[in-house]
C-alpha cells in the first residue's frame, strides 16, 4: 500500500509535466494576444511589451523559460494584473473557491445521500416516484437558472439572505446551494439505484433470508455496496465542484479562483491560465488518489497492482 | 460472425421494446409526439423562428401568440419547437459519440487492466484537467463553424466521465464467474470484451445516458452563454432558457414555456431509462 | 423525541433569519457605495487604460487641472493657475504650495516629470504613452531617437512652477488633464517596492499606495472591495464632503442591479438592458440617462469585393431603421447616429445626416449592379459576444433582408477572436464603438487615417489624411473645426463604418446621493459628491 502511494504520487511529475507542456501550446494557439484591446496599442508599445514579457522570443525558448520557473514555484507575472503574480494571485483566490466547493459538497452530499437511502428503501412507492423526479428536475436545472431564481425568492423577495458577497456565513448558504443542488439530484440517483442493485445481490438476499432486519441490511450491505460508485462519482465531482465555480461565482460576486480562470481565458492571461490549470491539475490528482484508496477499501477485490 | 453479433442485439432490442412497462412506453410515445411536431408544426404556420416585430416588443401569451413573444416580438412557440429541434440534435450528436468512446475506452482500460490500465487512466486524468473553455475556443477557430463539429467536440469532451464510470464497473465485471469461465474456455479478448462485459454495462450505460443528454443540452447552453453555441438568430433550449431567466421578473413567459419543456423532455428521457433499467435489472435477477 | 427536533429546527431557522436580519453593511452614514464593473488591473495611473480603473484613480489622483462636471471647462487642482503663450505651444503652471501627497509630501513640479518619464519610457510600455505624444520632442524620446529626457519639452522652473513645451498647438490639451495618465507619481514610493519603470510593481496594494487626490487608498482586496478614505492632506479637504467610498468590482450587471436594488449600493456602473423598463417607470428618479461622447458603428471590410463599392456602402447604411433600434432594442434613451462625432463637443457640429431612406437605398444597391439584391452574396456580420450586439445585429440583418432583400449572417466571436479578426481584416462587416479619450472631436477623426492602428477597415484617403493633420496643427478653434467639418464629410461619403447609434451613460443612482451632475465623459468628481443627511 505504501508502496502503492509513494508510486502514484511519483507520477503526477511526469503528468503536470504533461499538463503544463499541453496547455503551454494550447493556449498560444488560440488566436489573439494578451495585449489585444478594442483601443489598438500603438506597435511600438506592442513591441516593448512583449519584450518585456519575452513574448518575442522563440517558442521553445518560452517554454523552458517558464519550466525553469515552475520548478521554483514561480509561475511568473499576470499579464493583465501587472502589480501581482500568479503565485500571490492564486493563493489569495484558492481558499475562497475551495471553501465554496467543500460547502456544496457537503449540502450535495447530505441531501443526495439521504434522498437516495429513502428513496431505495421504499421502492416503487410515492416517495420514491417523487423524490426520483425530484432527482431528475435537479439535474435538469443548472446554476445559472437555479442561483438567480434562489436570489429572487430568498433575497429579493422574502429578504432573509443577502444577495451576493462572500464575507459574512448567510452569504454562503444561497452559493453553496447553487453549485451543489445539481451533485445532490445526482447522488440521489446514485445512491438509489446503487442500494437497489446490492439489495439484489444473492449475500444480502441470504442475510434477509436469515431473518437479519431491514434496516439493518440496508444499513451495513447495502449501504457499503453503494458506497463504491457514489465514491468513483466523488472523484470527479469534487473537481467539477472546485473548476465548475465560475457561474456561480460569477452570480454572486465570490471572488473565487472558477471567475478568474474563464476571464484569464478570454483575456488570454497566459500565465495565469497555465497557473490555475496547474493547480487544478493538482487538486484533481489528489483527489483521484484519495478516491482510489477508499475504492481499494470498499472492494478489497481491486488490487493495488 | 459480426453479423451474427449485429443479429444479436438487434433481436435484444425486439425483445426490448414490447417489454417496456407503460410508463416507459408512455414516455417513448410522447417524447417522440414532441420531437416529430417539432420538426413538423413549424412548417404548417406561417411565421418562422427569426420574424421580428420590434414595435410589439415581448408581450404576454395571447391567442395569435400562444406562447407570448421574445424582446424583438418572435413568437416563442415557433422559437420553443425550432429550440427542441436543436438540442435534440445537439444531445444526440454528443451523446453518441460521448457513448462511443467512453464504453470502448472504460472496458479496454478495465479489462485489461495493468500498466495499460493505469495509463489510459492517467491521459484520462490529464485531460480531465485540461481547460474545456480554452479547448472549445481552439476547436472553434481551427474548424471554422460548422455546427455538427461542435458537437463532436462536446462528445469528445463529454466522454471522460463515462469511461471512468464504466472502468470501474468492468473491474468488478471482471472478477465475477462468467468471465472467468469464458477466459478458460479460451476465448480471445475482444470476443469477452464485446459479448460478456459490455452487454453487463448496459445497466449502467443507460442510466449515465439519460444524465448525458441534459448534461450535454445544458453544456451546449453554456457555451452560447460564451459565444461558442449556436448562433444566432438560431436558438436552442439550452438558449433560450439562460435569456429567459435573465428576464424573469420582468417577462416570466419567456422562462417559463421553454423551461417547462425541457424539464418535460427530461423527465420523459429519464422515465424511458428508467424502464429500460427496470428490464434489465428483471433479466438479471 | 419529536419534539426536540422541531426545537432544533426553530432554533437553527431563528437563527438564520438573526443572522440575516443584523446588517450587512456598514453603518457608516458618510460612506458611499459604488459597483465599479470588472476589477481594476492596477491602480497604477501609468499602466492602467479602462474607464473602471479611471473611476477609482480620479478619487486617488489630481492632474494640473480637472474639469467642472457640469460644463466641462477646465479648472485649477493641482495647478492654481496657469499661463498660455501666445503661440498656444508652451504652458506654464503654477503648482499651490498647499498641494500635498497623502504621506504628508508637498507636491512639486518633479513630481509629474518623474511621472511623464516613466510613462514615457519604453520599457514601462505604458498603453496610452501616445497621449503624452503631444509634448514636444516626447514621441522621439519614446521611440529612442532622443536618449535624453531633458531635450523633451518639459521642465521645472522651481519646485512649483512647471513648464510644458507643445509639439503644435493642441486645443485639448487643459481637458485632456483630467486622463489618469497625466497624473504626478510619487517616485520615492515607487521606487521603494521596485524598479521605477517596470511592471510588476506591488507599489499599489494596500498599505503602500500614496496618492494626492482627494482620496487614499485604505484597502485593495482583488476582487472584492476597493475602499478609499478622505485624504487628510489634501489642499481642498474641507470641501470633500464623503469620507469613504468603497468600490465593488461586479462584473455581472445582474448582480449589480440586485444589489443597488436592495440598496446596497449607492451608484453603479452600469444597468441590464432589461431592467430599464422597470426603472423608467417605477424608479426614474434613480435612473441616469445622459448623452455620452462614444459611437457604436459597424465597420466595414472595404477590400472585400463587393464593400469595396461606396454604392453599396451607402444602400446598407441608407436601408438602417437607427430609430427602431435606438427605441425598441435598446431603450436607454440613446441618439440614432446620423453622422460620426457625438454631439455635444464644444461647438463642433458634424456635416451631414445618413438619414433612413430604404427606397433610394434600393436605388444604390440597383446602381451598384444588384438590382432587389440579385447576384449579392450573402454577407457576415461579426460581433464580440454580448446580448446587446446579438439583438442590434439581428434586427440589422432583418432591416436589410427586407429592404435590400440580401441576406446577412450573424457570427458572434469571444473578444479576443474577434479583436484578431478585426486587426487581420479576417471579416465583412464588424460591429465596432469608439468611446472618446479626450473632450475633442479629432479624438474621433484619427481612428481613421490611413496609417492608424484604430483604422481596420483597409479605408485610406489622402485628402482626409491631411484634413485630419492640418486639424492637429491649428491653433485657430473656427479654422480647426472646419477642417474637421470637412473631414467627417469625406467620411460619411464613402462610408468605410456604417453609425448606428450614439451611447447614452447609463447608471443608477440612489436618493442619497446629492450634487451628482452627469456630463457627457461618464466623469464623476468624487469630492463633490455629498450624502443625504450626513452629519457634517
Amino acid at each position: 500500500m505504501r508502496r502503492y502511494l509513494l508510486r502514484k504520487t511519483l507520477l503526477f511529475i511526469p503528468i503536470l509535466l504533461a499538463i503544463i507542456t499541453l496547455t503551454f501550446f494550447l493556449v498560444r494557439l488560440a488566436p489573439g494576444g494578451p495585449f489585444d484591446r478594442d483601443k489598438n496599442v500603438p506597435e511600438e508599445v506592442q513591441r516593448s511589451l512583449e519584450k518585456y514579457y519575452h513574448l518575442d522570443e522563440p517558442l521553445i525558448k518560452q517554454y523552458f523559460r517558464y519550466l525553469y520557473g515552475v520548478i521554483h514555484f514561480d509561475f511568473g507575472p499576470s499579464f493583465r494584473k501587472p502589480s501581482y503574480t500568479i503565485r500571490e494571485w492564486i493563493l489569495m483566490r484558492l481558499p475562497i473557491s475551495i471553501e465554496l466547493g467543500v460547502y456544496s459538497l457537503i449540502f450535495a452530499l447530505f441531501v443526495g445521500c439521504l434522498c437516495g437511502i429513502v428513496s431505495a428503501f421504499y421502492q416503487n412507492t410515492w416517495v420514491d416516484t417523487f423524490l426520483t423526479h425530484f432527482a431528475v428536475l435537479g439535474i435538469c436545472i443548472p446554476a445559472f437558472v437555479i442561483g438567480p431564481v434562489l436570489v429572487f425568492i430568498f433575497a429579493l423577495n422574502w429578504e432573509i439572505l443577502p444577495v451576493a458577497g462572500w464575507d459574512f456565513p448567510q452569504q454562503k448558504i444561497l452559493p453553496s446551494i447553487s453549485l451543489g443542488f445539481v451533485y445532490s439530484a445526482y447522488i440521489t440517483r446514485i445512491m438509489r439505484s446503487g442500494i437497489i442493485e446490492v439489495m439484489k445481490k444473492d449475500y444480502i438476499r441470504t442475510a434477509i433470508s436469515k431473518g437479519a432486519s431491514g434496516k439493518r441490511v440496508l444499513l451495513i450491505h447495502a449501504l457499503k455496496g453503494a458506497l463504491q460508485p457514489l465514491v468513483t462519482f466523488l472523484g470527479p465531482a469534487t473537481a467539477g465542484l472546485l473548476t465548475g465555480s465560475f457561474v456561480v461565482e460569477t452570480i454572486f460576486q465570490i471572488p473565487g479562483l472558477g471567475r478568474e480562470f474563464v476571464e484569464a481565458t478570454f483575456n488570454r492571461d497566459y500565465t495565469m491560465i497555465i497557473g490555475i490549470v496547474f493547480v487544478y491539475a493538482l487538486l484533481i490528482l489528489i483527489f483521484n488518489l484519495i478516491v482510489d484508496i477508499i475504492q481499494g477499501y470498499l472492494d478489497p477485490r481491486i488490487s493495488y497492482e | 460472425m459480426k453479423i451474427n453479433e449485429i443479429g444479436k442485439y438487434k433481436s435484444l432490442i425486439k425483445k426490448i421494446t414490447p417489454e417496456l412497462n407503460k410508463k416507459g412506453k408512455w414516455a417513448l410515445l410522447l417524447l417522440l409526439t414532441i420531437i416529430l411536431s417539432s420538426f413538423i408544426v413549424p412548417t404548417f404556420l406561417n411565421i418562422t423562428y427569426d420574424e421580428q416585430n420590434l414595435e410589439l416588443g415581448a408581450v404576454k401569451p395571447s391567442y395569435e401568440h400562444w406562447f407570448g413573444t421574445d424582446l424583438l416580438g418572435r413568437d416563442l412557440f415557433v422559437r420553443t419547437l425550432y429550440g427542441i429541434k436543436i438540442s435534440f440534435w445537439v444531445g444526440l450528436c454528443a451523446t453518441v459519440v460521448a457513448l462511443l468512446i467512453g464504453v470502448t475506452y472504460g472496458s479496454i482500460s478495465g479489462y485489461i487492466g495493468g500498466w495499460v490500465d493505469t495509463w489510459m487512466m492517467y491521459f484520462v486524468d490529464i485531460l480531465y484537467t485540461m481547460p474545456f473553455t480554452m479547448f472549445v475556443i481552439i476547436l472553434m477557430t481551427f474548424f471554422g463553424r460548422n455546427f455538427y463539429l461542435l458537437f463532436i467536440a462536446i462528445g469528445a469532451v463529454e466522454w471522460l466521465t463515462m469511461a471512468r464510470i464504466v472502468r470501474g464497473k468492468v473491474l468488478s465485471i471482471k472478477q465475477q464467474e462468467f468471465v472467468y469461465s469464458a477466459k478458460a474456455l479460451g476465448f480471445s479478448t475482444p470476443r469477452i470484451l464485446f459479448k460478456h462485459v459490455i452487454p453487463n454495462l448496459l445497466n449502467i450505460v443507460i442510466v449515465y445516458t439519460t444524465l448525458t443528454i441534459p448534461q450535454v443540452i445544458l453544456l451546449e447552453a453554456f457555451l452560447s452563454f460564451l459565444g461558442l453555441g449556436v448562433q444566432p438568430p438560431m436558438c436552442s433550449l439550452g438558449v433560450l432558457i439562460r435569456e429567459g431567466v435573465e428576464v424573469m421578473e420582468e417577462y416570466p413567459w419567456l422562462l417559463l414555456f421553454p423551461g417547462c419543456f425541457f424539464v418535460f423532455i427530461l423527465l420523459l428521457l429519464n422515465l424511458l431509462g428508467d424502464s429500460l433499467q427496470d428490464i434489465r435489472n428483471e433479466k438479471i435477477g | 423525541m419529536h419534539n426536540e427536533k422541531y426545537k432544533i429546527c426553530l432554533i437553527i431557522l431563528l437563527s438564520v433569519f438573526y443572522l440575516s436580519c443584523s446588517s450587512y453593511k456598514s453603518e457608516n452614514a458618510n460612506e458611499l457605495f459604488i459597483g465599479n464593473g470588472a476589477e481594476v488591473q492596477d491602480l497604477d495611473p501609468a499602466t492602467v487604460s479602462g474607464v473602471t480603473e479611471h473611476r477609482i484613480l480620479s478619487a486617488l489622483f489630481e492632474g494640473l487641472t480637472s474639469l467642472d462636471p457640469k460644463t466641462l471647462e477646465p479648472i485649477p487642482a493641482v495647478a492654481e493657475k496657469w499661463n498660455i503663450s501666445d503661440d498656444k505651444k508652451i504652458y506654464t503652471f503654477y503648482i499651490r504650495e498647499n498641494a500635498y501627497w497623502s504621506n504628508g509630501d508637498p507636491v512639486v513640479s518633479q513630481d509629474f516629470i518623474n511621472s511623464w518619464e516613466r510613462i514615457l519610457s519604453p520599457k514601462l510600455s505604458s498603453e496610452y504613452a501616445y497621449l503624452l505624444f503631444c509634448i514636444k520632442n516626447a514621441k522621439k524620446y519614446y521611440e529612442g531617437q532622443i536618449k535624453n529626457f531633458s531635450d523633451v519639452g518639459v521642465g521645472a522652473i522651481d519646485e512649483h512652477t512647471l513648464k510644458v513645451e507643445l509639439e503644435y498647438p493642441t486645443a485639448y490639451f487643459l481637458t485632456m488633464q483630467v486622463h489618469n495618465i497625466w497624473y504626478p507619481i510619487h517616485k520615492k514610493t515607487v521606487e521603494k517596492y521596485g524598479v521605477i519603470n517596470e511592471r510588476n510593481n506591488p507599489w499599489t496594494h494596500t498599505g503602500n499606495h500614496v496618492s494626492n487626490g482627494p482620496y487614499q487608498l485604505e484597502e485593495w482586496t482583488p476582487n472584492k472591495i476597493i475602499r478609499v478614505k478622505k485624504n487628510p492632506y489634501y489642499w481642498n479637504k474641507n470641501n470633500v464632503s464623503i469620507e469613504n467610498i468603497s468600490f465593488y468590482p461586479i462584473d455581472n450587471q445582474m448582480t449589480e442591479e440586485r444589489l443597488f436594488r436592495i440598496g446596497y449600493l449607492d451608484l453603479t456602473s452600469t444597468i441590464p438592458l432589461r431592467k430599464l423598463e422597470y426603472y423608467k417607470i417605477n424608479k426614474p428618479k434613480s435612473l441616469v440617462l445622459h448623452p455620452y461622447i462614444g459611437v457604436y458603428y459597424y465597420r466595414i471590410n472595404v477590400k472585400h469585393p463587393v464593400l469595396s463599392n461606396p454604392l453599396v456602402r451607402k444602400a446598407l447604411a441608407y436601408s438602417i431603421d437607427r430609430k427602431q433600434i435606438t427605441e425598441f432594442v435598446l431603450k436607454g434613451g440613446e441618439q440614432p447616429a446620423l453622422y460620426y462625432v457625438p454631439d455635444g463637443i464644444g461647438i463642433y457640429k458634424s456635416p451631414q445626416d445618413i438619414v433612413y431612406n430604404p427606397v433610394y437605398a434600393k436605388q444604390l444597391l440597383a446602381e451598384a449592379g444588384y438590382p432587389d439584391g440579385k447576384n449579392f452574396p450573402t454577407i457576415e456580420i461579426l460581433f464580440n459576444t454580448s446580448e446587446a450586439h446579438k439583438l442590434i445585429a439581428e434586427s440589422i440583418q432583418r432591416m436589410w433582408k427586407k429592404h435590400l432583400n440580401i441576406d446577412v449572417k450573424l457570427l458572434n466571436q469571444d473578444w479576443k477572436v474577434y479583436l484578431s479578426s478585426m486587426n487581420q481584416l479576417d471579416y465583412q462587416i464588424a460591429r465596432s464603438a469608439w468611446i472618446a479619450d479626450f473632450l475633442d472631436p479629432i479624438n474621433f477623426l484619427e481612428c481613421f487615417l490611413s496609417y492608424s492602428g484604430n483604422n481596420r477597415t483597409g479605408w485610406e484617403n489622402k485628402q482626409y489624411d491631411i484634413l485630419v493633420e492640418q486639424a492637429y496643427r491649428e491653433a485657430d478653434e473656427t479654422k480647426r473645426n472646419e477642417l474637421m467639418f470637412q473631414a467627417e464629410k469625406i467620411l460619411l461619403d464613402e462610408l468605410p463604418i456604417i453609425p448606428i447609434y450614439f451611447y447614452t451613460w447609463k447608471m443608477l443612482i440612489s436618493s442619497r446621493v446629492e450634487n451628482f451632475n452627469p456630463n457627457v465623459l461618464g466623469y464623476i468628481r468624487w469630492q463633490e459628491l455629498k450624502i443625504k443627511n450626513s452629519s457634517n
